[in-house]
């Protein structure tokens, strides 16, 4: 395939135009409309053997169909003495005056165009193209010929972390967040635009991708966090000190700090409301951890619904045994100890009772009546972060709950989403779930899944404990942090540690 | 077993109604995950190193890596778009 383009194309196209090419990418290689997909199923044919193929081809000159695989197109060309063709199956050009395919950016462009609109006219969402470099980044890579390379024995990418006293709950933090594949990603290729700039080194932003330059750099010797430990005292006020700290609430901290750090002057103004969506905000950490909780209260007078969407960046778990009050599902029954986090994501999404002393103004009936409650997914975050709530406060007592709850290496999280678990309560739900036509089946049923990525541990008390982290490394590889220690580790360990905060990434991403 | 009619109709029906895009979509989702697509990359990357870059043709790189690439697609792949196949014909002639 010649990279400089193919002179007979050129030609070609100063004489008749881009039109023959559009016309037959539309209707017979990415089908833009119903249309031309019967079109393309009636008269995707070999006008010599009247098959499909192999590798059919469509003249650029004239009506005329030919298998590539049987010679049939090439004898066209031959004979009628036309040489560009165009392959049916993934729109390439072929010129048999060069011998082979010829690459143009101009019809490139027009078929990418009628991919995308392809795609999304049957539902599929948009089309991944792959990166491509710009004129600029061709001229760095060009003066920069030294390139990386990840084996799999790599271990770049892992750094310890040097304990500054009780601070192995932001290190383990730390190394979990610096495994986000799409964080990396965003950061590596220097997406972020510092909204301090008048002010260096107030941006926890900045200081997260200094970190990533520092994990890639090949560089062995274990960091030290005093930076980021600093912007998070004085932005985060409650974390300020040397006192042990809960990791849990540095994540969420975190969170929140970057969040507000990363929204430009851009997102700040646009305040229009938009009621499907759960999350306004399109930061990276908005993007990637944001989910949506659906909460649907249903008073029991009348059973009317009354449903509220709110966005959530981790979801927490009880471990103890449950609250006595009545639940309205069957299932493991109240009272159980949950004893894998799904039995902790089934309760947790199971419709409770909230009691005769928590009456709620129905907005239907508007009387102050006893209702229940149930939470379930809306929407799932890209990473999803669980917080098993391993320490119990009360006015008498504080404890460590150590029980062992089993984790899966991959969730799915399709039983706890709303339109599955509110199927299951909806008595007269029989004609709206039930369409007479049959809609097809969702085709990708692992949309819903979930690899855990890493695991953060607590041992020793609630009084006097230590963090460490389990990460994942290039997709199946696990290693255990320990502040400055990195160790080797496996899968089976990971699944037996008792696990504090467990995430998971999303297996199969949308694209937006 | 379906003759070469029976074929010809289904795979209509598939394109008329979009499925075969819904299924390219999967099973290039599947390849990719599967790391058959990387690995059949490098391999034609070797191909093109072996012969020179000007002495190559698409023809050439395909009438080497196709047995291979062929043989290794993972079975559950394969199986896994036999079944979703199945399940639309059968969805389809019920719907007759």
């Amino acid at each position: 395939m010649s990279a400089h383009g193919c002179l007979h194309l050129n030609n070609f196209k100063a004489a008749k135009g881009t039109r023959p090419y559009r016309l037959i990418h539309s209707f017979f290689v990415a089908c833009t409309s119903s249309e031309a997909r019967k079109r393309k199923a009636k008269s995707c044919l070999c006008h010599v053997c009247q098959r499909r193929g192999p590798r059919l081809h469509a003249c650029l000159h004239c009506i005329f169909f030919g298998c590539y695989g049987a010679g049939h197109i090439q004898a066209h060309s031959q004979q009628r003495k036309h040489f560009l063709a165009v392959d049916l199956t993934y729109g390439v050009v072929c010129c048999f005056q060069c011998g082979d395919y010829v690459y143009d950016r101009e019809l490139e462009i027009i078929a990418q165009k009628h991919q995308t609109k392809a795609s999304l006219s049957l539902g599929l969402g948009q089309v991944y193209h792959s990166w491509e470099p710009s004129e600029e980044e061709i001229e760095l890579l060009k003066k920069h010929t030294r390139r990386k390379k990840i084996t799999d024995s790599s271990i770049i990418g892992l750094r310890g972390l040097v304990n500054l006293g009780n601070t192995c709950f932001m290190n383990c933090i730390v190394q979990a967040l610096l495994k986000v594949p799409l964080l990396r990603d965003f950061f590596l290729s220097d997406r972020h635009i510092c909204q301090f700039q008048d002010e260096p080194g107030r941006c926890l932003v900045c200081e997260i991708s200094r970190l990533f330059q520092e994990f890639y750099s090949g560089n062995k010797a274990p960091l030290t966090l005093h930076r980021l430990l600093h912007l998070i005292w004085t932005h985060a006020r409650h974390l300020a000190g040397y006192e042990q700290q809960d990791a849990h609430e540095f994540f969420i901290a975190t969170l929140d700090v970057l969040h507000r750090h990363c929204r430009g002057p851009n997102e700040q103004q646009s305040t229009q409301p938009q009621e499907n969506s759960v999350n306004r905000c399109t930061c990276i950490i908005d993007k990637i951890f944001t989910g949506g909780l659906q909460s649907d209260v249903v008073c029991q007078a009348c059973h009317g619904v009354s449903t509220t969407v709110d966005p959530f960046w981790d979801i927490s778990l009880d471990l103890g045994p449950s609250p006595s009050t009545k639940v309205v599902t069957t299932g493991s029954g109240p009272g159980s100890i949950p004893t894998s986090l799904q039995d902790c994501l089934e309760r947790f999404t199971r419709a409770e009772h909230l009691g005769s002393s928590a009456k709620i103004k129905c907005s239907r009936c508007l009387s102050y009546q006893e209702s229940t409650k149930q939470l379930t997914m809306k929407k799932l975050p890209v990473v999803a972060s669980f917080h098993l709530k391993r320490f119990e406060h009360s006015n008498r007592f504080h404890k460590k709950i150590s029980s062992f709850i089993a984790f899966p290496e991959y969730l799915d999280m399709s039983p706890f989403m709303s339109h599955r678990r509110n199927i299951n309560n909806n008595v007269n739900s029989t004609s709206s779930d039930r369409p007479d036509r049959p809609v097809h089946k969702p085709l990708i049923s692992t949309e819903n899944m979930y690899s855990l990525f890493a695991v953060i541990n607590h041992v020793g008390t609630i009084e006097a404990g230590h963090y460490t982290a389990y990460i994942r490394q290039h997709r199946d590889h696990w290693f255990k942090c320990d502040d400055h220690l990195i160790t080797k580790a496996d899968i089976r360990d990971v699944l037996q540690s008792e696990g504090y905060l467990l995430f998971y990434h999303k297996m199969i991403l949308e694209y937006e | 077993m379906a003759d070469d009619r029976e074929y010809a109709i289904i795979n209509q029906r598939l394109v008329e109604k979009g499925d075969k895009e819904r299924l390219r979509a999967i099973l290039r989702e599947q390849l990719i995950k599967s790391g058959w697509r990387d690995a059949l990359k490098l391999e034609c990357r070797r191909v093109v190193q072996e012969q020179g870059l000007d002495n190559i043709s698409v023809d050439e790189i395909i009438k080497q890596v196709t047995p291979h690439a062929r043989a290794t697609i993972p079975s559950d792949v394969k199986q896994d778009l036999l079944n979703r196949i199945k399940e639309i014909v059968q969805n389809e002639s019920d719907s007759f």
